[in-house]
C-alpha cells in the first residue's frame, strides 16, 4: 500500500516536471505581458428581438475580420450571448488604432456647398459598393477610389450635375479630407479621394470602407492598456517577490521545526511542481493575481504541517513511541485541518464563479493550492515522516 | 497570560475595532475604485508638471507619483489631459490606461454584492456545521452566535484598518478589496476551529468546563494559531511590499489574517466561556 502510494506520487511528480519542461512558456496575463483588453457591449436598444441572433452572428464575423486586418500575431476574442465581447491583444503597438479598427465604422460623407459652408448632401458611405487603393500616375500619391452602388451613383450624378464648377467636400468621421472642384457630371458612380495619406493609411481606409458598418452599435464599456515597458519590469519583480515569499516560508519551517520542517519543505516543492504543471494542463494564465493566489496558498499549505508537528510535540511529551507520535499527531490534527481548509475552498470557489477578471485568477490558484496542499502537506509529509522514522 | 481572565479588555478592544470599522467610511471618506463607480486611470511617464495641466483644464481628477511617473485617476475622460501632456512633452509615454464605463461598474457593483452575500452565507453555514460536533458541550445557538460575531468582527475591523490606510497610501475601495474581505471571512474560522477542537477534546477528557480548561486550551493552541497565520502573512509580504498594484489587496488580507487570529483567541473562545 505504502509502495503504491509512493510510486503514484513519484510518477505524478516526474510527469509534472516533464509537463513544465516541455511547455516552457506559461501564458502570461496582460499585466505581466503588456497588451490591450477591450470590452464591448452590443447596444440592443434599437434591435428587434427576433434579430438578436442574427446581429450577434454578423457582429462576430465582422469583429473577427476587423481584428485579422490589424495583423496582430495573436489575439483572443470571446463573445457572450448577452452581446458582451471581450478582446485581448498582447503586445500591440498602437491600441488607439486597434480601437478605431474594431469598434468604429468609418463615416464617409459627401457634402455640398451652400454659401460659405458645406452641408450634408445625403450621399454617405452606406451607398458604397467598394473602395480600392490606387496610385495617382501624375503625382504618385496614393488615392482611394470609390465605387457607389446604383442608388449612390444616381445621387452622385445629380450632385455633380448641380454643383458643376463648384467644390464638393468629402468628410471622413466628421473631418474634411478634400474638397475637389467638380469638372464634369459623373455618371458611372466613381469617385476618388485624394488626401495627404501615406500608402498604409490609404489601404487602411479602403479596407475599413469595404467592411461596412456593424449591424448594431458597439459600446466600449471597458478598456485596459498596459505598456510592455511596465509589464516587463513588473514580471521580474513579481517573480522575485513570489520566490522570496516562498523562501521565507521555507526558512520559517526549518527554523522552528528543524528536520520535520525540512520534510515539510520537500513536500512544499512537490506542491509547487503539481500546481505549476496543473496550470499548464488547465491553461491558467500567470498574472499578478494568480501569482498572489499561489503564494498565499504556499503560506497556507504549511499550516497543516504546523498543526501536525505541534500536535506531535505534545504526543511526544506523553512518552509515546515515534510511530505512535506520528499517528496520533496526524489523526488528531486532521479534523482541524480539514475544517479550516474547507471554509477557504468554499469562499474561493464562490469567488471564482461570481467574480470577474483579476479576482478570478486569484481565487482559482488559491483554490487549487488549498486542494493540492491536502495531498502534499498531509499525506505526503506523513509518508516522508514514516520512512525517515524507520531509520 | 490568562486570556479568559483578561477577556473584558479584549471585548472592549474588539468593540472599539468594530465601531471604528463601521464609522471609518464617515471619518475618512475613502476613494472608491473605478470598477465600482466607473472612471479612468492613466499612468504616464512624462516631464510635464501634471498639477499645472490639471489646473489648466480645470478637471476634477487626482494624481500621485509612482515609480514610473504619475498615476491620474478620475471619473471623467482623460483623453484631453493626455493630449495636453503630449503637447507639452512629446516624449511622454502612456504606461497604462484603464477605463470602465458607468454601466459596467453598476454591473460589477451588483455582482460584488451578490458575491458578498453568498460567500458570507456559505462560509457561515460551513463553520456552523463544523462546530456542530460541539453540540453536546455547548448550545448550538451560542455557537452560531459566535460564528456570526467573529465573522463580522474580522471583516468590519479589517475595513477600519484598510480605510485608515487609504489616507496614507493610494488605495481605493474596489472589487479587489471586497474579495480580500471575503477571503478573510473564509480564513476567519481557521484558528477558531483549532481552539474549539482543543476545547472539546479537553472537556471530553476532564468532564469539566472550568475557566482553567478554557485558559489552558487557548494556551495550548496559541503557538500554532500564531504560526499558521504568520506563515500566510510572511508568504505574501514581499509581494505586498514590492508590487504597488497588489499592495492594497495583499495588505488587507494580511491585516484580516492577523485580526482573525486575534479574534479566535481573544474573542471567540472567551465568548464561548461566558455563554457556557
Amino acid at each position: 500500500m505504502k509502495k503504491l502510494f509512493l510510486t503514484t506520487f513519484v510518477l505524478v511528480f516526474v510527469s509534472s516536471l516533464v509537463i513544465i519542461l516541455i511547455y516552457k512558456n506559461f501564458s502570461l496575463g496582460m499585466d505581466l505581458a503588456g497588451g490591450t483588453i477591450l470590452t464591448y457591449q452590443i447596444d440592443w436598444k434599437n434591435i428587434d428581438k427576433t434579430k438578436v441572433k442574427n446581429v450577434l452572428e454578423q457582429t462576430k464575423d465582422l469583429i473577427e475580420r476587423r481584428i485579422n486586418f490589424l495583423g496582430v500575431s495573436e489575439y483572443f476574442v470571446s463573445f457572450s450571448e448577452s452581446g458582451r465581447i471581450l478582446i485581448e491583444i498582447p503586445n500591440i503597438k498602437d491600441p488607439e488604432m486597434a480601437k478605431k479598427m474594431i469598434g468604429e465604422t468609418p463615416f464617409l460623407e459627401f457634402k455640398m456647398p451652400q454659401k460659405d459652408e458645406f452641408i450634408p448632401s445625403g450621399l454617405t458611405g452606406q451607398y458604397l459598393q467598394k473602395a480600392e487603393v490606387s496610385i495617382n500616375p501624375n503625382t504618385l500619391e496614393p488615392i482611394v477610389s470609390l465605387e457607389f452602388n446604383q442608388e449612390g451613383s444616381r445621387i452622385f450624378k445629380d450632385l455633380t450635375k448641380k454643383y458643376l464648377g463648384q467644390p464638393i467636400a468629402i468628410y471622413l468621421d466628421g473631418k474634411l479630407i478634400s474638397s475637389p472642384i467638380v469638372r464634369e457630371t459623373i455618371e458611372n458612380g466613381k469617385a476618388q479621394i485624394t488626401g495627404k495619406f501615406t500608402l498604409d493609411e490609404a489601404k487602411l481606409l479602403a479596407n475599413r470602407l469595404n467592411q461596412g458598418a456593424l449591424p448594431a452599435p458597439l459600446n466600449l464599456i471597458a478598456e485596459s492598456v498596459v505598456n510592455p515597458i511596465l509589464s516587463e519590469k513588473i514580471l521580474k519583480v513579481a517573480l522575485f517577490g513570489s520566490i522570496l515569499g516562498i523562501l521565507l516560508v521555507v526558512s520559517f519551517m526549518i527554523i522552528f521545526y528543524g528536520f520535520y520542517g525540512f520534510l515539510a519543505d520537500i513536500a512544499l516543492i512537490f506542491f509547487l511542481t503539481f500546481n505549476l504543471a496543473f496550470y499548464k494542463i488547465v491553461g491558467v494564465t500567470i498574472s499578478l493575481a494568480s501569482l498572489s493566489g499561489l503564494v498565499l496558498a504556499v503560506g497556507m499549505a504549511v499550516d497543516a504541517n504546523i498543526l501536525i508537528f505541534e500536535r506531535m510535540k505534545e504526543e511526544k511529551l506523553k512518552g509515546l513511541k515515534l510511530r505512535e507520535v506520528i499517528n496520533e499527531g496526524f489523526n488528531r490534527a486532521f479534523p482541524s485541518i480539514r475544517d479550516s481548509n474547507m471554509s477557504t475552498i468554499i469562499s474561493s470557489l464562490l469567488i471564482y464563479f461570481l467574480a470577474t477578471s483579476f479576482v478570478k485568477g486569484f481565487a482559482l490558484t488559491l483554490l487549487f493550492g488549498v486542494i493540492f496542499s491536502f495531498l502534499t502537506a498531509v499525506f505526503f509529509t506523513r509518508y516522508l515522516l514514516e520512512i525517515t522514522a524507520k531509520e | 497570560m490568562d486570556f479568559i481572565e483578561k477577556r473584558f479588555y479584549f471585548y472592549f478592544l474588539s468593540l472599539i475595532l468594530v465601531l471604528f470599522g463601521a464609522l471609518s467610511f464617515y471619518i475618512f471618506n475613502p476613494n472608491l475604485g473605478i470598477d465600482l463607480v466607473g472612471g479612468q486611470i492613466l499612468e504616464v511617464k512624462t516631464k510635464v508638471n501634471i498639477e499645472k495641466i490639471i489646473k489648466k483644464l480645470n478637471s476634477k481628477v487626482y494624481f500621485f507619483q509612482t515609480q514610473e511617473g504619475y498615476l491620474i485617476k478620475g471619473q471623467e475622460n482623460l483623453n484631453a489631459l493626455w493630449q495636453e501632456i503630449q503637447k507639452e512633452d512629446s516624449q511622454s509615454q502612456k504606461i497604462r490606461y484603464e477605463s470602465i464605463s458607468p454601466s459596467l461598474s453598476a454591473e460589477l457593483r451588483s455582482k460584488a454584492g451578490l458575491m458578498t452575500i453568498l460567500v458570507l452565507l456559505a462560509v457561515g453555514s460551513y463553520v456552523s456545521f463544523a462546530f456542530y460536533k460541539l453540540k453536546k458541550q455547548f448550545s448550538l445557538f451560542e455557537l452560531g452566535f459566535i460564528v456570526v460575531i467573529t465573522l463580522f468582527h474580522d471583516v468590519i475591523a479589517t475595513i477600519g484598518f484598510y480605510v485608515l490606510l487609504t489616507k496614507f497610501f493610494n488605495f481605493d475601495l474596489d472589487v479587489k478589496f471586497i474579495t480580500a474581505l471575503l477571503i478573510i471571512a473564509g480564513f476567519s474560522a481557521h484558528d477558531t476551529i483549532v481552539v474549539f477542537d482543543r476545547l472539546r477534546e479537553n472537556i471530553l477528557k476532564t468532564g469539566k468546563k472550568t475557566k482553567e480548561i478554557f485558559s489552558s486550551s487557548i494556551r495550548q493552541t496559541l503557538r500554532r494559531s500564531i504560526f499558521t497565520s504568520l506563515t500566510a502573512v510572511l508568504a505574501i509580504l514581499p509581494l505586498s511590499i514590492l508590487i504597488p498594484d497588489l499592495r492594497g489587496f495583499l495588505l488587507s488580507i494580511q491585516i484580516g489574517i492577523i485580526i482573525g487570529t486575534y479574534s479566535s483567541v481573544c474573542l471567540a473562545a472567551p465568548l464561548l466561556f461566558d455563554g457556557k
